[in-house]
């Protein structure tokens, strides 16, 4: 009798776990009788995977991954002992280069394929990292198509699937109530505020945003602001944040926080304004008109210009390779060139309209469902 | 003494301009300036009578990142580590440039 094939999956991330269970799912509905085995979260758990190690301790950023290095240590050596008693069929890495490419480095040693879904962002920063790729990844799963090319010109075998968010979104039902109960009156302009979904990247982002809102706020008076917070764990600190600020600079701007029901508030949206990230896709879904910025020290902008290699952070733009979008790097608090831009795009009607035009021209691009499924077919192919 | 001070001096802003606008070998010559000056600066003042703070000063302002630098560099060429070493740059930046106000106090207070 043929013993059922095994899958190692592993993702680091909420937003890797989300889309490792829909491409579990996938795999499922294709092959039944696979297994898999490896690191993710709930939802993944969720979708039939033996998680080896919950992922949710695991994840952190920058400086702060020094103090989980033991943690971490403990993390290989398990999946490296499953990789020698266990064999898998194949290796799947989901996003989350730093750790999951000593995972592949481990693998290919004991001839397991890799194959890495949704690639880290090597053609924004870093390009030089595609040797380390060609090394140890057998095949990578892109979901930009630009990507495919990228690796292609730099001989690692790679294919375009879509972009899984777009599944989701497909699939998401939208509360058309609190839309309407969002957008309040048919005159007021809302202006949607997002500041990210780490705590360090609200820190750091919405007191710029709040101070952008007093700017629109004078130029339109009749202007509504809403604040997304994507988590409730972070709605604490967005409140406080808010609230300090409110109090300290302008009493009369009225400011709503939408928790979780993040797309019913961009489709109530005139206009957002977010860090540069996945939801600027999401935003784009919507064709809703939008301003990006991303915010980082002096320091940090200083010593990794060189090292960009995109003229484009926002991921739209990157799709467009032209500016649709106004988007900038913000080493400083410049408030004012953000709410200069969300201004015009308020009061302009041709700059909107040029925008939301581009938007749909993005979307028609990558906007399609059906990536999970495209990437289960590849994972197929490789057992 | 003054031309290795003026060279101290000038290669930092030199090094970070030509750094800033990608010119990496250019960075590299004046980062190369400013490294050899402040170490010879720093030999001059220290090493006869404090040895040990010479090689204390050495260790994360020279060694550390120019370890770094030289492994990101390896990294670049042929790829041969998981991590991103992308920090190297980091760290040069945050410990080399420490070595130039160390030397001017130095000097200050044994001239005082």
């Amino acid at each position: 009798m043929e013993t059922a094939k095994k899958i190692f999956i592993s993702a680091g991330e909420t937003s890797g776990d989300m889309h490792g269970s829909n491409l579990m799912r996938e795999i499922h509905k294709k092959n039944p009788s696979i297994k898999f085995y490896g690191l993710g979260r709930n939802k993944m758990t969720e979708a039939g995977l033996q998680c080896i190690h919950d992922m949710s301790s695991h994840s952190v950023m920058r400086l702060q991954a020094l103090k989980k290095i033991p943690g971490l240590w403990k993390v290989f050596k398990d999946c490296y002992r499953f990789f020698d008693e266990e064999k898998p069929e194949l290796l799947i890495l989901i996003d989350y280069v730093g750790f999951n490419l000593y995972l592949a480095k481990a693998a290919k040693k004991r001839d397991i394929p890799v194959m890495y879904y949704i690639s880290p962002q090597l053609w924004a920063h870093g390009s030089w990292r595609i040797k380390k790729i060609k090394k140890f990844v057998d095949r990578m799963v892109v979901i930009y198509p630009f990507e495919e090319m990228f690796y292609t010109n730099g001989g690692v075998s790679a294919k375009y699937v879509g972009h899984p968010l777009f599944d989701e979104l497909n699939a998401r039902e939208i509360d058309e109530v609190l839309v309407e109960k969002i957008k309040a009156g048919e005159d007021q302009a809302i202006v949607s505020l997002l500041p990210g979904s780490r705590k360090q990247e609200i820190r750091g982002l919405l007191p710029i945003l709040l101070k952008t809102a007093i700017v629109i706020h004078e130029r339109v008076p009749s202007a509504k602001f809403i604040v997304s917070c994507s988590n409730t764990r972070n709605l604490e600190l967005i409140d406080s944040i808010a609230q300090h600020f409110t109090s300290t600079n302008n009493k009369k701007l009225s400011i709503e926080i939408v928790t979780e029901k993040i797309s019913e508030m961009l489709k109530a949206s005139s206009i957002c304004i977010c860090n540069s990230g996945t939801v600027t896709l999401e935003i784009a879904n919507y064709q809703i008109p939008m301003i990006t910025c991303y915010r980082v020290s002096p320091l940090a902008y200083f010593v990794s210009k060189p090292h960009i290699d995109t003229p484009y952070i926002c991921l739209v733009n990157a799709i467009a390779k032209r500016e649709v979008v106004p988007e900038k790097t913000m080493y400083r608090d410049d408030y004012k060139w953000l709410a200069s831009r969300a201004i015009e795009m308020l009061l302009n009607e041709e700059k909107r309209q040029m925008c939301i035009d581009g938007l749909k021209e993005v979307t028609s691009a990558i906007g399609s469902p059906g990536a999970s499924a495209k990437a289960a077919d590849e994972a197929l192919d490789m057992i | 003494m003054t031309l290795l001070i003026i060279l101290s001096i000038l290669s930092l802003p030199l090094t970070a301009a030509c750094y800033f606008y990608s010119k990496i070998k250019l960075s590299v010559f004046f980062a190369l300036i400013f490294i050899v000056s402040n170490i010879i600066f720093a030999h001059g003042l220290l090493y006869e009578d404090y040895t040990i703070f010479f090689y204390l000063l050495m260790a994360p302002c020279v060694m550390l990142p120019v370890s770094c630098l030289i492994g990101f560099a390896l990294d670049v060429k042929y790829g041969i580590f998981c991590i991103d070493t992308s920090f190297s740059s980091i760290v040069a930046w945050v410990f080399t440039p420490i070595l130039l106000p160390i030397n001017l106090i130095i000097l200050f207070l044994g001239n005082c």
